[in-house]
């Protein structure tokens, strides 16, 4: 016969440890909905303004024809972001290759780790000023060298740590595969460990782009902007970012749009340039090791 | 395997010639070791892990290194082909000869050393790329570049490593996608593409399962008529099983070495009966 008096052995017997895990869940989902919330009306005012003098001109003429378009600076961007990368990119790779490969532990790797982040976080704007005076002072003029290499010193520490990260995920189980073969280091390097690290490294190379694609700042002391067609990097060159800045304040309404379009055409850019590269680099990791 | 004693004969005609003239199948004759470790002591940073080991590793037989975990087998094996210099803080004395050349001379190559002394790891670890590319690596990095010779070679090694009929319609898929035993076989069939003359196995099977294991070690015994091979194990029927040679380690020390018959049925050292009796270990 069963004992009605005896309460439930399972019940509770803290309740508030219930309530405290409750409200901690509903913290994480309620500051993720924020986030998330913020985002789409980021994007959506973005849209919202910038699609109204979105057309086929804005791609094909220049700013100071009409209708107003901005030709150049898509491409100017593209070219600078590819400048970029062709210097930040390499000397990135090979930083944080060493720091992880070649580099013996020690205070000498620390102080360089530690420049590496100082670098990472240091205002975009003094890297801007920094190659005001180093280069485009002596040259007497803005060019987009000065603007490329003032966004490739923003790249190589992103990219110097990204890499160094994802060496240090690669398993001992890969190089020992590759050196107990014969293989020398830097065979055991390129054909095993950045294989198996790429897609990881690829990433950082991605987040980097992104950064300095929406970089204005620098290129303000650096590349200065251009409204007509020059694509010579010795000469001052064109930027979705610069015009973006110079259009925003204007006076005139149809100016700001058209800046509102930039804004619109550069994440866009960006977005297609991230889903590029994560297509381009799917695929298999050094597995179950 | 015809191909393969004439590249082997070639190989070892070098170093070692009285050996080669006799039956590649005939492993009854004592012949001059393939390695001998003299006082081989092995440092962690300050602390030793292998104390003054001297043994001979005859050639083309398989030597079983037995001994509870812990005990040092595994650091001597991976002197033999100097895997140790990739950890740091980790320093050798003494003198270890591969056919007659000491391995720590300062004028060794050690990645022609590590072409020579092929090696299998604990846990099989292919490279995430294609089946035949795993097997061309090795060839490749050592720049053999030839279509054909590459395939020949390839397919020569998969057929030695008993690998081939299961994966002949699937060369060039994924070798991620094999079962563990099909795996360490293929890491076997990489280690011996490049014709090596000394095979070093960490422990080939602790990862397999009973069948795959059996499978693997009806490969060594296969390869040791034409490889030495030293297989660390600490699965004392598989030295048995396997092993003409047995060498048994405990704390760091090499306790006693022989034939695999007199060290599990009559051993000279206490500590040897107890741990092949399985009173510890």
């Amino acid at each position: 016969m069963p004992e009605m008096t005896e309460p439930f052995p399972f019940r509770s017997q803290n309740l508030l440890r219930r309530y405290i895990s409750r409200a901690f869940a509903g913290a994480c989902m309620l500051a993720t909905l924020l986030a998330l919330t913020i985002m789409f009306v980021v994007v959506g005012y973005m849209i919202l303004k910038g699609v109204g003098s979105l057309n086929i001109a804005f791609f094909h003429n220049l700013p100071l024809q009409t209708p107003m378009g901005m030709r150049n600076c898509i491409i100017g961007t593209a070219i600078l972001i590819g400048l970029a990368g062709t210097i930040g990119v390499p000397v990135g790779m090979l930083c944080g290759i060493y720091l992880h490969e070649y580099a013996t532990k020690g205070w000498f790797t620390v102080i360089i780790r530690l420049v590496m982040d100082v670098l990472a976080g240091t205002p975009t704007i003094i890297l801007g000023v920094v190659c005001y005076e180093l280069i485009v002072v002596p040259q007497k003029h803005f060019s987009g060298w000065a603007g490329a290499i003032a966004l490739a010193l923003i790249m190589i520490p992103i990219v110097a740590r990204a890499t160094e990260e994802m060496l240090r995920l690669v398993p001992l189980a890969a190089r020992e595969a590759s050196a107990g073969l014969g293989a020398s280091p830097a065979q055991t390097l390129l054909r095993v460990v950045l294989p198996a690290a790429k897609s990881g490294i690829a990433t950082g190379i991605m987040l980097a782009v992104a950064r300095v694609a929406g970089e204005t700042a620098p290129l303000l002391f650096t590349a200065l902007g251009n409204s007509n067609e020059v694509y010579n990097p010795n000469k001052p060159y064109p930027s979705l970012t610069i015009q973006i800045y110079n259009y925003s304040q204007s006076a005139d309404p149809a100016w700001r749009h058209q800046a509102w379009t930039a804004v619109l055409v550069l994440v866009t850019m960006i977005l297609i340039f991230s889903a590029a590269v994560r297509f381009a680099i799917r695929g298999k990791k050094f597995s179950q090791i | 395997m015809d191909s393969r004693f004439a590249v082997n004969r070639q190989v070892g005609a070098v170093v070692n010639t009285q050996d080669l003239s006799e039956n590649a199948h005939d492993n009854h004759h004592i012949r001059r070791p393939a390695i001998q470790m003299r006082g081989v002591e092995v440092y962690y940073g300050k602390g030793r892990a292998v104390h003054g080991v001297d043994l001979d590793v005859n050639s083309r037989q398989v030597t079983a290194f037995i001994g509870p975990s812990g005990c040092g087998k595994s650091t001597i094996l991976r002197c033999m082909n100097r895997m140790n210099d990739l950890i740091r803080g980790c320093r050798v004395r003494g003198s270890i000869q591969i056919h007659g050349a000491d391995i720590y001379d300062r004028r060794t190559d050690v990645m022609e050393l590590r072409k020579r002394t092929g090696m299998v790891f604990q846990k099989p670890n292919p490279f995430p790329k294609t089946i035949f590319e795993n097997v061309a690596y090795p060839l490749r990095i050592h720049g053999i570049r030839g279509r054909t010779q590459v395939a020949d070679k390839v397919h020569q090694s998969l057929r030695m490593a008993g690998l081939w009929d299961e994966v002949k319609d699937r060369l060039h898929t994924s070798a991620l996608a094999l079962s563990g035993g099909q795996q360490q076989r293929l890491c076997i069939a990489r280690a011996i593409a490049i014709d090596p003359d000394v095979l070093l196995m960490d422990e080939p099977c602790s990862a397999l399962d009973p069948i795959a294991t059996k499978t693997i070690e009806g490969l060594i015994s296969d390869l040791s008529r034409t490889l030495t091979v030293v297989v660390v194990t600490h699965n004392m029927h598989q030295a048995m099983r396997v092993a003409h040679q047995t060498a048994f380690f405990f704390m760091g020390n090499l306790v006693e070495s022989g034939p695999t018959d007199r060290i599990f049925n009559n051993p000279t050292q206490p500590q040897t009966l107890a741990y092949v009796t399985g009173q510890f270990g």
